[in-house]
């Protein structure tokens, strides 16, 4: 019977913020031209810079009632993957809602997610928020002070792993440390688009050009190897061919075929396996090709010469026959 | 869940809008002179206070429900904070 209530407890729990996520997208921060005619009731209380204000009163409210989730539900699932969910559709600027709310305060106290003890997916997902959240600051400098803040932290943690990591490469602890950074790197990286790549990249170049070395001393743990793939497919992803850093796009090309190759040296010794189950696929390989596939569609490396793509790409191959 | 469902569009793809309906109710009311926004915000401000509102009535109804969430929200963080979390739901007794 206790199982039960507390079941129900969070069910309640995920509902609300469920709701609030729903009532957001529709009523607050309206734009009147979308009715013939709007309420005005709702004119007065949810356009944007309506004279009751109500929407920012909601969004604060809301935002609170996020934060307070994340620190008080941490364990609890469900209840955390709806605040997170609500959390990024607030951010998402496709939803216009971020410029209304960047300055409240209760906005600003967001930014100590990162410090709760969360699942690394739950923390992926708080990274990319924060990350997609730095492009409401109307400013370059505040965006980049912003960005600094929240990247020097996961930048000394991978520094101070990896230096202790390659001493103790079995070790459990370690092995789960770099999980986890290399999780929020990915959340980073989910979350930056082609206006704060160039930035990003600038203060983590130099763990991005450590990570084909990750790849090679953990080679013989596939959780590891496929948590870099995945940092350099979501690094991938962003259209790099608009944020104009030519310098800083070939730099990742480097590292992403330096990470293929070192990854394709190691298969050699990969002895034959027949995959009979669907649910027992080669993570590894069709990541390995989803990483080259993202790499060919971007257009800044034809300036580097499509050659150079299509040699790894037969060395990529010819390795595995 | 009811609430949600009713007060707001299912919107995939599409941009989430406020029902005809609901914004029609609301701007008949309003045009009657039952409703007005400063009832309706006074009733928000004071569900999240645990205050019964002052005129109910001449609050518009969507903004009521979203009151009544509030409430509930502001009931769940003080159980919570006062450790009543599995005092919560009524199938525990």
């Amino acid at each position: 019977m206790q199982n039960i209530n507390f079941t129900s407890f969070f069910l309640v729990s995920s509902t609300i913020v469920w709701f609030f996520g729903t009532f957001i997208n529709s009523y607050i921060y309206i734009d009147a031209a979308y009715y013939n005619p709007l309420s005005p009731i709702y004119s007065e209380m949810f356009m944007v810079n309506a004279p009751l204000n109500a929407g920012a009163w909601c969004m604060n409210y809301i935002i609170n009632k996020i934060a307070w989730n994340m620190h008080k539900y941490y364990h609890d699932v469900d209840v955390v993957e709806e605040s997170i969910r609500l959390f990024l559709d607030v951010v998402n600027v496709r939803n216009q809602k971020l410029p209304h709310i960047i300055e409240l305060d209760s906005f600003k106290n967001l930014i100590h997610m990162r410090d709760l003890q969360l699942d690394s997916k739950v923390k992926r997902n708080v990274y990319k928020g924060l990350i997609m959240a730095t492009a409401a600051f109307p400013s370059i400098e505040q965006r980049q002070e912003c960005l600094r803040h929240l990247l020097e932290p996961i930048g000394q943690r991978f520094d101070s792993i990896f230096m202790e990591g390659r001493q103790m490469v079995h070790d459990t602890g370690v092995r789960e440390k770099i999980l986890v950074v290399l999780d929020e790197l990915t959340g980073v990286a989910q979350g930056s688009n082609g206006s704060t790549f160039p930035f990003v990249y600038q203060i983590m170049r130099e763990r991005f050009r450590h990570l084909p070395e990750i790849m090679l001393v953990w080679r013989n743990y596939l959780d590891i190897v496929c948590a870099v793939f995945k940092v350099l497919i979501e690094m991938a992803t962003i259209q790099m061919a608009t944020s104009g850093a030519t310098e800083f796009s070939r730099d990742f090309y480097e590292v992403c075929l330096a990470a293929m190759r070192c990854f394709m040296e190691n298969q050699s010794q990969r002895l034959e396996k027949v995959y009979g189950d669907d649910e027992e696929q080669p993570e590894d390989v069709l990541m390995i090709v989803e990483l080259f596939k993202k790499l060919t569609i971007q257009y800044v490396f034809e300036q580097h010469g499509k050659k150079n793509i299509f040699y790894s790409f037969f060395f990529i191959v010819t390795n595995f026959f | 869940m009811i609430a949600g469902n009713v007060l707001c569009m299912d919107s995939i793809g599409e941009k989430p809008l406020i029902p005809r309906e609901i914004n029609q109710l609301s701007i008949q009311l309003s045009q009657e002179g039952k409703i007005d926004s400063q009832t309706s915000l006074g009733t928000l401000q004071m569900s999240v206070q645990l205050q019964p509102p002052q005129e109910p009535s001449k609050c518009d109804p969507t903004i009521r429900i979203l009151a009544d969430v509030l409430r509930l929200c502001e009931m769940e963080n003080r159980a919570i904070e006062s450790g009543f979390g599995s005092t919560w739901s009524p199938l525990g007794r």
